[in-house]
């Protein structure tokens, strides 16, 4: 038989005229089908997919149906028609057509290694049926951010290893006002007040910043707005955003106010806040009214009629001109209002009356909350010190974070999860709300999720507790966050607690929120006890370590350490327990604020962690929260290597790097953007719905991070010598790191963005870096590259680190590396590999407090290695091939890998050899053998 | 033989006032921090903030230094010697 008897031509009755219609079986996987042969179907992706014309594409249809016919087959894949038309596309020189055309997908044998071998990217991750899925989402995400989100030059550098893109990463989330809402302000000072809608205060001033694609931000200066009792607060900013498509509530009072806003904009009622959807009739608002303002003798004037309004619609609309003279007006209407303030204060209004009596705050019952319709597709803002605002005459909200505030003062009510709780009454709950909190965090963003200042936070809810109960407390807290494998892949959720012996400056006058998301009448500086007894209590539950005596992994512990924790009595005693805590269990983390590093801004330092936007909104701690977009890194050896010697060279490839860097990260911002600009329907929805004033991840507060790897071994490459060997070298790096610290400064300027340094902790991408070099550079990564080439257990150094082998002492290690950490913005950390031994807590002690005093390390952490017994079910220190208790093999080692502690058994083979490496210390030894060998 | 480096800025008030003092002693050298030469510097000596003044041994040790703050000449003569 010949083979093209094998294939049934069919002649199709409608189109007799196409011979070559064949009833060929086409299974299309995704569809899970089986359908008949219908060329059409090509000429119509081609013509949705690749924009071809009509006749190009029935040209390659045509072809391919002919190559189909001659292949003999009766039954075929779409995803061999798709490969066959690629061919086509490639053959007529359409790469761009090909690009858009193509196929992403896995091989089989690739699926299947992926099912039955565990993935070791990230030790955090076990092998299981969510991480499968994990993986297998990610091998396509992965090629699709390649090839449609990045371009080609920075896809390339990523995949011949120049650069390495992390994860996919954040967003943003809009709130707020319709633009008609009334609000009542002033130039600071005078007695003129202005009432004007949002909408054209927004449009009334100057200079619009556009941090995203859809908010766009005005600094006003010198405004105040009209707030709750007639008092005044500062405007910081006023936001117009995208409304995206969010649900608006119209709510009435009884004395014939209203207003409408987002669903989810926090009011306040006399009971609590709740977001707007929440607010029921009956409930009771607070209203003030503004015409009291002139008894106070303010001169009020309305200029809304400046701005021509169109009175079929709810909005007002603008042309140049309106625009124009309404600026003007307002310049004249400012300048009288300057004169009028230089004037005696008991001038009066135009209508004559004066006398100085504060408003009365009023009652009122709200009539009607009810969903309503708008054609608004703009929201607005207005962010004030004081976190409130008088609008439409009913005392207001403005504008939450991974701060555990946010959690305190609206509750939960996220929209992947159907039931709405109302703020916590009990810290049970409240560690409910954290942990759920936490998890859908966790699947929107890529990174650790962070808490900032959480004994503090939890005060309030401690009042009057003993200390047995507040231990349970502490204990739940920490079991619950280590447990919680829910998150992507079925991972722990990495967790972060910031923590402080004393109320951080920045938060001690902050406004306490306690049970219920009510305002306690007091500041967090007035709950230290309570929040030092949390702090006692979390460090005691650290110590003991779970069931079988084992360090937690998460939450981590991030104690902090600045000037103020030396004053505040306990603090001796309280770090005898957090070292006694590093040197058994090695959990605690040490992070130094030095100096003003918080508290103030001032303009010659080089580093600031708070700016002062941050500062201010440690006021409302609930607003608080920091993310990256991505981190991406950069691989320094290979710099080293394209220069071949030359500083002229390796400087000029620095900079490239860095430039592509940049590149990527706005062409990544483009694409989240684009994902947010499908609002609460779209797939980021989580992130577009916020309950403060502004979107939970906004991006014009967003830190873009440049990772550095391999410093040790592009200098080694470059100068002969490595980090510790000469000052020379160790200048040499920091000139490097410098340069960097300069480029992203001048980057960040010329494209809008907060980019900066990180020591990325490259758990998984150091390895592949390296692995690429071998390839492409084999000769010259061989001369630097540390571990065993031999099985493969090769890697960088991490970021700037002194190579983990090298016999120095670790006083002068850390001396060293802290050198870099004022230069890298976004964290940097020196490790103390501590192997089996266990040192005396005052040694740990010591070294931290001289780390504090005398370097300018951001943050140190001791790690020691532990082997776990699953047969014995005890814990040893060390790192041990069989138990050394009951001689079973049946074991596993615990240490850290790079910012955590992991199982050994997970560990990629780059960090399998580093771990070989590692140089431990029982820290015998001080900072005065340090100085005695030449060091500062 | 000690010498000084100062670490400067561009829009920094106090600077010109710390030049002047240091440009009284030989062999003085100026860093200015916004350059990647000048930031390395300031980094090895953990000079976070301009003006500064560190004076150095023959090996680059710090002898003592002045951060954030600029001294007098008498100050600085005291530890030059």
């Amino acid at each position: 038989m010949s083979a093209a008897s094998n294939i049934r031509v069919l002649k199709r009755k409608e189109r007799a005229e196409d011979a070559t219609d064949i009833a060929l079986l086409v299974s299309t996987s995704s569809k899970e089908e089986i359908n008949l042969w219908d060329k059409d179907k090509i000429v119509n992706s081609l013509v949705l997919e690749t924009d071809a014309s009509r006749e190009l594409a029935q040209e390659i249809a045509d072809r391919v149906e002919e190559r189909i016919v001659q292949g003999h087959m009766n039954t075929v894949t779409t995803s061999i028609i798709r490969e066959l038309v690629d061919l086509e596309l490639l053959e007529r020189g359409l790469g761009t057509m090909h690009k858009k055309h193509s196929h992403v997908g896995l091989p089989m044998y690739d699926v299947e290694q992926i099912i039955t071998s565990a993935n070791k990217e990230n030790s955090n991750t076990t092998h299981n049926p969510e991480s499968i899925n994990l993986t297998l989402a990610e091998a396509i995400l992965k090629e699709f951010a390649l090839r449609n989100v990045f371009s080609d030059d920075i896809a390339r550098a990523h995949m011949v290893g120049d650069i390495h893109l992390h994860d996919l990463g954040f967003i943003i989330r809009p709130y707020s006002y319709i633009g008609d809402t009334v609000v009542h302000w002033r130039v600071k000072g005078s007695h003129l007040v202005f009432t004007t809608t949002m909408e054209q205060l927004y449009h009334l001033l100057p200079g619009e910043t556009r941090p995203e694609p859809t908010v766009r931000v005005k600094y006003p200066g010198r405004l105040e707005m009209l707030d709750r009792g007639g008092n005044w607060t500062d405007v910081k900013r006023v936001v117009k955003k995208d409304r995206l498509g969010k649900g608006m509530v119209f709510l009435a009072t009884s004395d014939r106010r209203y207003c409408v806003v987002t669903h989810d904009h926090p009011v306040i009622t006399s009971e609590d806040t709740k977001p707007a959807s929440m607010v029921q009739v009956g409930d009771e608002m607070e209203t003030l009214d503004v015409e009291e303002g002139r008894a106070r003798g303010l001169e009020e004037i309305d200029i809304s009629h400046l701005i021509e309004a169109n009175a079929t619609s709810f909005k007002f609309r603008f042309n140049a001109e309106d625009v124009f003279l309404a600026h003007r007006r307002l310049q004249e209407l400012v300048s009288e209002a300057a004169q009028a303030s230089s004037v005696s204060r008991t001038r009066r209004g135009r209508d004559g009356a004066g006398v100085a009596a504060a408003p009365a705050a009023r009652r009122a019952r709200v009539i009607m909350a009810e969903p309503v319709e708008v054609l608004d597709v703009y929201i607005y803002d207005v962010t004030t010190e004081s976190g409130t605002l008088i609008a439409n005459g009913i005392y207001s909200h403005n504008c939450g974070g991974h701060s555990l505030d946010y959690i305190k003062k609206f509750g939960i009510s996220l929209p992947n999860i159907t039931s709405t709780s109302r703020p916590a009454k009990h810290p049970e709950v409240l560690i409910g709300h954290m942990v759920k909190m936490a998890s859908t965090l966790q699947s929107h963003y890529a990174g650790a999720i962070g808490w900032e200042a959480v004994n503090m936070f939890f005060a309030p809810y401690l009042v009057g507790l003993g200390f047995d109960r507040i231990r349970q407390l502490a204990q739940m807290l920490i079991y619950e966050f280590n447990q919680l494998a829910g998150a992507r892949g079925s991972q722990v959720v990495f967790t972060d607690f910031n923590l402080y012996w004393s109320i951080p400056r920045h938060f001690r006058d902050a406004p306490a929120i306690g049970p219920g998301g009510v305002y306690t009448g007091k500041t967090y500086k007035d709950y230290e006890k309570e929040a030092q007894t949390f702090l006692k209590a979390l460090f005691e539950v650290y110590l003991e370590g779970d069931a079988m005596g084992k360090t937690f992994v998460f939450p981590k512990p991030l104690l902090h350490i600045n000037d103020d924790f030396f004053r505040t009595d306990g603090h001796d005693e309280f770090l005898d327990l957090a070292c006694e805590v590093a040197s058994r269990q090695g959990i605690t983390y040490f992070v130094f604020d030095r100096g003003d590093e918080i508290t103030v801004s001032q303009c010659c330092r080089l580093k600031l962690k708070l700016n002062e936007e941050d500062l201010e909104e440690a006021m409302s701690p609930e607003r608080m929260r920091f993310s990256a977009l991505q981190n991406i890194t950069i691989n320094l050896p290979r710099i080293a290597y394209k220069a071949n010697g030359s500083e002229e060279v390796l400087f000029h490839e620095l900079e490239k790097a860095m430039e592509l860097v940049a590149k990527a990260h706005i062409q990544k911002k483009e694409f989240i953007a684009s994902l947010l600009g499908q609002g609460v329907g779209g797939p980021l929805s989580v992130l577009c719905d916020a309950k403060d004033g502004e979107p939970y991840l906004r991006l014009e507060r967003l830190t873009y991070l440049a990772g550095l790897l391999g410093l040790n071994e592009m200098v080694q490459y470059h100068t002969g010598m490595e980090l510790h060997q000469s000052q020379e070298a160790l200048k040499f790096g920091l000139k490097v790191v410098a340069h960097m610290n300069l480029t992203c400064k001048r980057l960040s300027q010329q494209h809008g963005i907060n980019l900066v340094l990180e020591e990325s902790p490259a758990e998984s991408s150091g390895y592949r870096l390296a692995k690429l070099d071998t390839k492409y550079y084999p000769t010259q990564a061989v001369r630097v590259l540390k571990g065993s080439p031999d099985n493969d257990e090769f890697y960088y150094t991490n970021s700037v680190h002194l190579n983990v082998d090298a016999d120095i002492d670790y006083i002068e290690r850390v001396q060293k590396q802290s050198l870099f950490h004022p230069l890298i913005d976004a964290g940097a950390i020196c490790h103390i590999w501590l192997g089996e031994s266990r040192p005396d807590p005052a040694a740990i002690k010591s070294f931290v407090v001289k780390t504090f005093h005398n370097t300018q390390s951001s943050q140190i952490a001791f790690s020691p290695e532990f082997t776990v017994c699953n047969d014995c079910k005890r814990t040893h220190r060390g790192l041990h091939e069989e138990c050394p208790q009951c001689g079973s093999d049946n074991i596993y080692g615990i240490t850290r890998i790079v910012g955590y502690f992991s199982k050994v058994t997970t560990w990629n083979k780059g960090k399998l050899g580093e771990l070989k490496d590692r140089v431990r210390t029982d820290l015998k030894g001080g900072f005065e053998r340090a100085a005695s060998q030449g060091l500062r | 033989m000690q010498h000084l480096k100062v670490f400067v800025k561009q829009d920094c008030q106090k600077c010109p006032a710390a030049k002047e003092v240091a440009g009284r002693f030989p062999e003085t050298e100026i860093y200015d921090i916004e350059q990647p030469d000048g930031l390395a510097e300031a980094a090895y000596y953990s000079v976070l903030c301009t003006p500064s003044i560190v004076v150095v041994d023959e090996g680059g040790s710090e002898v003592h230094a002045w951060r954030c703050a600029v001294p007098s000449p008498k100050d600085v003569s005291d530890f030059i010697n």
